[in-house]
């Protein structure tokens, strides 16, 4: 791969994957569960079609930190059909779960992580 | 530049090594049919999936009645495995290297997952000549009598056991019947010298095979002196043919055999049976064995060395070498790394011209197990090819072995080990295959490109899960209770693997680091995820059971 345009390819690729461990978990102070219902389908080539009609929707916001929700919901999600609320309900529940699972394969990988960056900044320094 | 547009050329890459793979049935089907969940394959594509999927169910009802794994265990394992749960499991059970124990012995008459297993397990070493989906009964004691009386063991479930490891068979059999029983006499009919890739004369040198003798085995010198004079004698009159004959057929003598055989289909080496003769294919297997450990070690071991042509029809073979070759001291697993790293440092100090050779001749080996691989699985397919082994674990011991001069032998010797290379990596392909994917959905679930589709009664229902929690669901109204479930389980699912593969991701970052520097090729990067798969799945349980 030496010299190619795929070794500058890999090498931004790492940094990319590093960024985004870091900036994941710097951001993780708010998570954010979405629930959106309404007419979705395909079309004949297999893309999903914009949605057609209304649409209705609720957005929960948890503070990682201080525990508090926000949601906000229009007035007819869930009117007709009360298996929405829940299914958005256990999603909640199931972000914070994931959160801290996640967190858990990034500290396994994290003496990784935290080794390449410090390479990384030792080169900086030598450079 | 978008911040993941690079992983995005990252994935591209790592999506067309993973499209040459194909077709992933032929590996479950002929698992399937080791055990006798499955015969013949009916015609037309979807009486063949009923077929299939018949077996597989049965499978896994068994799987789950056999109580080798609790519930628990088995939800966490699925979870893990997704869709290649199934055959991720046939895999392990089927290793004869670190294979899944046996938990319980079958009653007679009882056909379940642990009979098919045993008489699968005494099938490959030649102690079960029926099918495995028979019930377990008076055939299956018969094989197990012999093994437990060969291997001096007194357990039926430690024999059986015993047959998932096969380096400790070796090394149970060196222990009880000492370095002698190394000396293997061997009888090939006159079809079968036909087929040799050599000349029998050519290995009928007493001083070579003599030399190696003396200075491979602690034999009493009166031993040695009686040997030289009863069987390397130059006049076939004086050749003690009654105890050439006899050695040559006694049961011990054919049950090491099939334990060489064993290993050396593990290997690669050999496609033929495991019945314990030891016709042409078995010697020819034995001289290419032969050339690839030359290869590897830089030396030069004569094939005369090791065998020596008595006369009608006998062989002796001095086996030590290859038994050695074959007993591998555990190794912990962080030296297997080691090879790897120590691999694309070596390829990374060749110079311009030699790393391109480098690169094009491993390419070159890759490619071509890829093409034998595809063309053996779908022979496989049809029931009418050689079996193939899909275990790992000897595989990285090797290169662990190898390994330091892997870069070398790819280089210099590659015409002569061609093809030994080329079964060696068929292995490495077949591993890093579910392993590739996962290292894809890693790539995908961190830069958020992991869409979760399940459609229910033609409605569809669309979740976006990002690795830092953000779920974003987007689904058809109405959609029925069972949709939602369905949809639920598979997003709990999809992000449960997807942990695995960030994990498998984090793994592999010290190679990507080497990318860096511009010396890893896919090839490589493929042989480390096939390590870092195996490396995680022995610590999963720690992590994500509970």
């Amino acid at each position: 791969m030496a010299g190619t345009s795929s070794e500058s390819n890999s090498k931004k690729a790492i940094q990319d994957f590093l960024d985004n461990a870091k900036e994941g978990v710097k951001n993780l102070t708010t998570l954010e569960i979405k629930t959106i219902v309404g007419a979705i389908e395909f079309d004949n080539k297999g893309k999903l079609k914009p949605p057609s009609g209304e649409l209705e929707g609720i957005v929960s916001e948890i503070q990682l930190v201080s525990g508090d929700i926000t949601t906000r919901v229009t007035p007819n999600f869930g009117k007709n059909n009360a298996q929405l609320m829940e299914y958005h309900l256990v999603k909640e529940n199931q972000g914070q779960e994931i959160v801290r699972k996640n967190l858990q394969v990034l500290k396994e990988i994290g003496t990784t992580l935290v080794s390449l960056l410090k390479e990384d900044d030792k080169l900086n320094e030598d450079s | 530049m978008a911040e993941s547009e690079n992983l995005d050329a990252l994935l591209v890459e790592a999506e067309q090594q993973a499209a040459q793979f194909g077709d992933d049935s032929a590996e479950v089907i002929q698992h399937l049919r080791d055990l006798g969940y499955l015969n013949q394959l009916p015609f037309g594509a979807h009486n063949r999936e009923v077929t299939l999927n018949a077996a597989l169910s049965k499978f896994e009802a068994e799987l789950l009645a056999s109580e080798i794994f609790n519930k628990d265990e088995i939800q966490s394992l699925r979870a893990l495995y997704t869709n290649a749960f199934a055959e991720e499991m046939l895999r392990k059970f089927m290793d004869l290297d670190e294979g899944i124990p046996i938990n319980e012995m079958p009653q007679t008459g009882e056909i379940n997952l642990s009979s098919r297993l045993i008489h699968y397990r005494l099938g490959m070493y030649g102690l079960y000549a029926l099918n495995a989906g028979h019930a377990f009964g008076f055939t299956t004691m018969m094989g197990l009598q012999t093994l437990k009386h060969h291997l001096s063991i007194s357990s039926n479930l430690d024999a059986v056991n015993q047959l998932a490891n096969k380096e400790g068979v070796l090394k149970r059999i060196l222990s009880i019947y000492g370095n002698e029983r190394c000396l293997m006499f061997v009888h090939v009919n006159a079809n079968e010298m036909k087929q040799l890739h050599f000349e029998p004369k050519k290995v009928r040198s007493a001083r070579d095979f003599y030399h190696r003798l003396s200075e491979d085995f602690e034999l009493k010198p009166k031993y040695l002196a009686g040997f030289k004079r009863d069987i390397l004698s130059r006049h076939q009159k004086d050749v003690k043919w009654e105890y050439v004959k006899g050695r040559s057929t006694d049961e011990l003598t054919n049950f090491i055999i099939k334990v060489l055989q064993v290993h050396q289909w593990m290997d690669g080496f050999y496609d033929g049976k495991t019945d314990g003769e030891i016709g042409s294919m078995s010697l020819n297997s034995i001289a290419d064995l032969l050339k690839f450990y030359n290869a590897g070690n830089d030396a030069d071991l004569p094939l005369k060395s090791m065998l020596y042509y008595i006369g009608k029809g006998y062989f002796v073979f001095n086996a030590l070498t290859m038994i050695n070759n074959y007993v591998i001291e555990d190794a912990p697993d962080s030296r297997d790394e080691d090879v790897i790293k120590s691999l694309t440092i070596q390829s990374g100090r060749l110079t311009e011209s030699d790393r391109a050779k480098f690169e094009a001749n491993l390419n070159a080996v890759l490619d071509s197990a890829k093409v034998e691989l595809h063309q053996q699985k779908q022979k496989a397919k049809m029931g009418i090819g050689k079996r193939v082994y899909f275990g790992i674990r000897s595989f990285l011991k090797k290169l662990f072995r190898i390994g330091k001069r892997l870069v070398k032998m790819i280089l210099h010797h590659l015409k002569k080990i061609f093809k030994q290379l080329s079964d060696f990596f068929k292995r490495v392909l077949e591993y890093g295959k579910q392993a590739l994917k996962s290292f894809i959905q890693g790539i995908k679930y961190i830069i958020g490109r992991l869409p979760i589709i399940t459609e229910n009664e033609h409605k569809l229902a669309i979740t976006h899960a990002e690795f830092m929690g953000d779920t974003f669901s987007i689904l058809s109204d109405p959609f029925s209770k069972q949709g939602y479930d369905k949809h639920h389980e598979k997003v709990l699912e999809v992000q449960r693997s997807a942990q695995f593969s960030v994990a498998l991701v984090g793994e592999v970052l010290k190679l990507l680091k080497y990318m860096l520097k511009g010396f890893v090729g896919w090839p490589i990067l493929i042989l480390q995820l096939a390590k870092a798969t195996r490396t995680l799945y022995q610590k999963h349980q720690l992590i994500y059971q509970h």
